[in-house]
C-alpha cells in the first residue's frame, strides 16, 4: 500500500511514528484511512436507520413501530449522518490525505493536532452510536427543546458527541489553515494553489467560525438537562434561543459540506476534460462569497416560527442571494467541460451527477428562502428533500467522486471501472427517484416526522422507497468492489488519469 | 400523488402566484441543465486517447453574466415572496380573532366571546386572524388546504391571517379535500361554516344553557367570566365572599343596610356589584352588565344555590 511505500518527509519524529499503531500515528495518510474506516461504519448505521424508516413509510398507518419509535429513528439518522458523516466527510478523509500532497508537503502543519482531531472524532462517533443504542431521543437533528420525552442519558451522550465533533472541526480547520499558510511561506503564490486546496481553506475558515458554537451547544445541552431552564419558558427561558444558536451553526453546516464538494468536483472536471478550471480566480472568489452568504442566512430556517417580520425579510434576502455565487460556480464548472476532451470515467460521472443534483437542491432552497413559499413549505418533506438533494445528491456524491478519483493514490490499487459506472448510474437514479418524490410529497404537505400519513401519498412513498432501494444497492456495490480492490486489486499506474495536479504528478 | 395539481387548484393569492412562477422556473432550469450537460458530454467526449482540451482558462465574462442574471432573478423572487408575506403580517381591521393554544395533547381555540373549543371553527369569506402559542412543547400548527403552516412556540405568540374561501371540513394533516368523515367533531378537522352561519354557530356553542340545566351550566360561566379568581366554591375567603353558602340568610352591607340574599339580590350583585358592598369587603368587583346576560347570571345563581345550605327564596 502506498501508505508504507511513500517516502515520508517532515521531521524525524514524524517519520519515526509513521509506522506506529493506527490510533497513535500522526501520519496524515494513516489518519485519513482511519477516518474513512470509521466513517464508513457510521454511514452504514445511518443508512440502516433510513431503510427502516422507508420500510415503515410503505404503509400510511403504523407498520413496524409506533410514532415515537419512528421519531427516534429519524432523530438518530439525522444526528449520525450530519455530525459523523456529512460535516467531517471530505475534509477529514480526502482533505487529510490529499492536501499535503497537493501542497508538496510531508504532512499537515501540526501532525499531533491532527491525531487529536481523529481521536475527538472517534469519541464523537462513539457517543452518537452509544446514544443510538441506549435509546430514546426524539428531538430531530435540531435537538429542539424541551427534552421531555427523550431520555437524559442518550441526550448527555449526544451533548458529549456534539462537543467532540465541534472540537474536531475546529482542530481540523485550524490545521488546514496553518498548513496552507506554511505552504504560502514557501513562496508559492495564492493562485497557484489547487482549487481543492482553496475549497478546504474556505471550509476551514467557516469551521473556525461556527464549529465552536456546535461544541458549546453540546455542553449547553448537558447543562440544560441539569435543569438550567435556559430554554424553558416556565423557568424564564426561551426555546427560540436554542433555535437561533443551533441554526447559526446548522445553516453554515450545509455550506461546510458543499464547499469542499465543489472543490473535489472542480479538480475532477479539470482532470477528465484535460483543461484548466474555467476562470479560476473568479471561481475562488465566488466560493468565498458563497461561504459568506452561508454564514448570514441562518434565520431563514425560522421564518414560520419565532422571527420578527423584519428579521425574516433580511434572512430571506441573504438566503436568496446565495443564488448569485452559486450560479457563477455552476456556469464556471460547466464551462470547464466545454471545449474539453471528456473521458467519462466513474469519478467524472459522479462529479456531473453532483452538479445536477446540487442544482436541484439549490432550486428547492429558493422555495424555502423566499418568504411567501417558505411559510407554506417549512417543515414539510420539501425541506427534507431539499437538504437531502444538497447533502446526499451533493456532498455524498462528491465524496464518492473524490474517493474514486484518488483511490489509486490512497490505496495504490485499481477498482473495476465497469462496476464503478454501473453503481454510479444506480446511485444517480436512486437519489433522484427518492428525493424528487420527497419534493412532490412536500408540495402535498406531507411532514417527515410522522409515520402516519394521508392515503393519497402512498404511491409517492412507494416510489421513494424504490429509489432508496436502488441507492442502497448502488452503495453496497461500491463498498464491495472497493473492498475487493483493496484485497485483490491490480496496482495503479503512477498518474492514472494523466492529471496535471501535484498529488498525481509527484507520485 | 396530486400535490402539484392541488397547488394549482388553490386560490390565486400572492404566495400561490410565486409558487407557480418558481415551479415553472425550477422545472425549466432542471431540464435546461440536464440538456446542457447531455449536449456537452456528447459534443466534447474524448475521441482519441491523446486528445487535449482547449488550453485557455477563460475569463470572468461568463461569471459576470451569470452573476447579473442571478441577481435579477434573486431580486425578483425576493420581491414576489416579500409582498404577500408583508401584507400577510397585519390582518385587516375587523378580522375575526381566535387564539390558538397548544397543550401537550390537544389544541384549545378561544373565540372573541370567551368560548373555548377543541375543534377549530371558522367563518368563510371573512378574514380570520389566529394568534398561536404553546404550553410546554413547540408544536406544528398546520391546515395544509388553507395554506396555514406555523409553529406554536412556548412563550411566543405567532400570528397568521387568512380568508377561508371554501366551506366544509379541512384536515390538519392532509391537503386533499375531506371526502369521508368518520367523526365530524374530531379535533383533526377544521370546520369552515357557510357564509353568515358562523356567528350563529358560535352563539349556540357558547350557550351551555341550550343543552344543560342552569345548575350544570353555572360552573362553566364562573370559569368563563373569571369569577373564580375572587370567589371560591369551597368556603375559602378570597378577595370576595365564597360562593359556598352565599345563598340565603341576611347580608349586612357597608351602608348599614341588611337584605336577604335571595336570587334577585345575587343577580343584581353580579350585574351591578358596586350598589351594595358586603361589610368587610372592598368595592373592587367590576360591573358585568352587558357581559353576562340575565340567563347566565341566573345559571350562576342557581349553581350558588345548589352549594348553599339554605334553598329558601324569601
Amino acid at each position: 500500500m502506498s501508505v508504507s511505500d511513500q517516502p515520508v518527509a517532515g521531521d524525524s519524529r514524524e517519520r519515526g511514528e509513521s509506522n506506529s499503531g493506527w490510533l497513535s500515528s500522526v501520519d496524515h495518510k494513516q489518519i485519513a484511512v482511519s477516518y474513512l474506516a470509521a466513517m464508513t461504519g457510521t454511514f452504514l448505521l445511518g443508512i440502516t436507520l433510513a431503510m427502516f424508516m422507508r420500510t415503515e413509510l410503505l404503509a400510511p398507518t403504523q407498520l413496524l413501530g409506533d410514532g415515537a419509535t419512528f421519531k427516534q429513528m429519524l432523530s438518530m439518522h439525522g444526528l449520525i449522518m450530519v455530525f459523523c458523516c456529512v460535516l467531517p466527510g471530505i475534509p477529514a478523509v480526502l482533505g487529510n490525505f490529499i492536501l499535503p500532497l497537493m501542497l508538496g508537503r510531508g504532512n499537515l502543519a501540526v501532525p499531533r493536532l491532527n491525531l487529536w482531531s481523529l481521536r475527538l472524532y472517534l469519541i464523537g462517533v462513539g457517543s452518537f452510536i452509544l446514544a443510538a443504542i441506549t435509546g430514546a431521543v426524539d428531538t430531530g437533528w435540531e435537538l429542539a427543546p424541551p427534552y421531555i420525552s427523550s431520555g437524559t442519558a442518550p441526550l448527555i451522550l449526544i451533548g458529549i458527541g456534539m462537543h467532540a465533533i465541534g472540537l474536531h472541526l475546529v482542530f481540523t480547520g485550524l490545521n488546514f489553515i496553518l498548513t496552507i499558510f506554511a505552504h504560502r511561506r514557501g513562496a508559492a503564490s495564492w493562485f497557484e494553489m489547487s482549487f481543492f486546496s482553496w475549497s478546504l481553506f474556505i471550509t476551514s475558515i467557516l469551521q473556525l467560525i461556527v464549529a465552536p458554537i456546535l461544541a458549546s451547544l453540546g455542553l449547553v445541552l448537558i447543562v440544560e438537562l441539569g435543569g438550567s431552564g435556559l430554554f424553558d419558558p416556565s423557568k424564564g427561558g426561551d426555546p427560540m434561543t436554542w433555535q437561533r444558536l443551533f441554526w447559526f451553526f446548522g445553516h453554515p453546516a450545509i455550506f461546510i459540506a458543499l464547499i469542499p464538494s465543489i472543490g473535489v468536483v472542480g479538480e475532477i472536471f479539470s482532470t477528465f476534460a484535460r483543461k484548466q478550471l474555467h476562470a479560476p480566480r473568479t471561481t475562488v472568489v465566488s466560493l468565498f462569497i458563497f461561504a459568506l452568504l452561508g454564514l448570514l442566512g441562518w434565520g431563514s430556517h425560522l421564518i414560520t416560527g419565532g422571527l420578527s417580520a423584519v428579521d425574516s425579510t433580511i434572512f430571506s434576502a441573504m438566503a436568496l442571494f446565495v443564488m448569485v455565487p452559486a450560479a457563477v460556480l455552476l456556469v464556471n464548472l460547466l464551462a470547464t467541460l466545454v471545449g474539453g476532451a471528456l473521458s467519462l470515467k466513474t469519478p467524472l460521472l459522479y462529479a456531473i451527477a453532483f452538479l445536477v443534483q446540487a442544482s436541484i437542491g439549490g432550486l428547492g432552497a429558493i422555495f424555502l428562502g423566499s418568504l411567501a413559499t417558505s411559510e407554506q413549505l417549512a417543515g414539510t418533506l420539501f425541506e427534507t428533500a431539499c437538504f437531502h438533494y444538497l447533502l446526499v445528491g451533493g456532498a455524498m456524491t462528491a465524496f464518492l467522486a473524490g474517493i474514486h478519483y484518488w483511490w489509486p493514490i490512497i490505496f495504490g490499487r485499481l477498482y473495476s471501472e465497469t462496476k464503478g459506472r454501473a453503481a454510479a448510474a444506480l446511485i444517480f437514479a436512486g437519489i433522484n427517484i427518492t428525493f424528487f418524490s420527497g419534493y412532490l410529497l412536500g408540495l402535498a404537505r406531507v411532514f417527515p416526522d410522522q409515520n402516519i400519513y394521508p392515503v393519497t401519498a402512498v404511491p409517492l412513498q412507494w416510489i421513494a422507497g424504490f429509489g432508496a432501494l436502488l441507492l442502497c444497492g448502488g452503495l453496497l456495490i461500491v463498498l464491495l468492489y472497493l473492498l475487493s480492490s483493496l484485497l485483490t486489486g491490480r496496482g495503479s499506474e503512477t498518474n492514472l488519469w494523466e492529471a496535471t495536479s501535484a498529488e498525481w504528478r509527484n507520485r | 400523488m396530486g400535490g402539484l395539481t392541488d397547488l394549482f387548484a388553490q386560490n390565486a393569492t400572492g404566495g400561490d402566484q410565486l409558487f407557480r412562477l418558481l415551479l415553472l422556473l425550477g422545472l425549466i432550469s432542471i431540464f435546461a441543465l440536464i440538456l446542457a450537460v447531455d449536449i456537452i458530454i456528447w459534443r466534447y467526449r474524448r475521441s482519441e486517447p491523446s486528445q487535449k482540451g482547449r488550453p485557455t482558462a477563460g475569463g470572468p465574462g461568463l461569471s459576470a453574466v451569470a452573476a447579473i442574471g442571478a441577481s435579477i432573478l434573486a431580486i425578483t423572487i425576493f420581491y414576489f415572496g416579500f409582498k404577500p408575506f408583508i401584507s400577510g403580517q397585519v390582518p385587516p381591521a375587523g378580522a375575526l380573532e381566535i387564539s390558538v393554544h397548544a397543550d401537550t395533547t390537544a389544541w384549545r381555540y378561544t373565540y372573541a366571546n370567551g368560548y373555548i373549543s377543541e375543534q377549530l371553527h371558522l367563518p368563510s369569506e371573512e378574514p380570520v386572524s389566529l394568534s398561536i402559542t404553546a404550553e410546554t412543547e413547540t408544536r406544528r400548527f398546520a391546515i395544509p388546504a388553507l395554506n396555514v403552516n406555523r409553529k406554536a412556540i412556548p412563550g411566543h405568540i405567532g400570528s397568521v391571517w387568512f380568508e377561508p374561501a371554501q366551506v366544509g371540513y379541512f384536515s390538519m394533516n392532509d391537503i386533499h379535500p375531506v371526502t369521508e368523515l368518520a367523526d365530524s367533531s374530531s379535533a383533526d378537522y377544521v370546520v369552515v361554516h357557510e357564509p353568515g352561519r358562523f356567528a350563529g354557530w358560535l352563539l349556540a356553542a357558547n350557550d351551555p344553557l341550550a343543552t344543560m340545566t342552569p345548575v350544570e351550566a353555572g360552573p362553566i360561566f364562573i370559569q368563563r367570566f373569571g369569577c373564580a379568581q375572587c370567589h371560591s366554591i369551597d368556603g375559602v375567603r378570597l378577595v370576595g365572599p365564597s360562593f359556598k353558602d352565599a345563598f340565603g340568610g341576611n347580608r349586612l352591607f357597608t351602608n348599614g343596610e341588611t337584605i336577604s340574599a335571595d336570587s334577585t339580590y345575587l343577580v343584581q350583585s353580579i350585574l351591578s356589584p358596586a350598589e351594595r358592598i358586603v361589610s368587610g369587603f372592598e368595592p373592587v368587583m367590576p360591573s358585568f352588565t352587558g357581559q353576562i346576560d340575565e340567563r347566565q347570571a341566573a345559571a350562576i345563581v342557581a349553581f350558588i344555590k345548589s352549594i348553599s345550605v339554605s334553598k329558601e327564596e324569601k
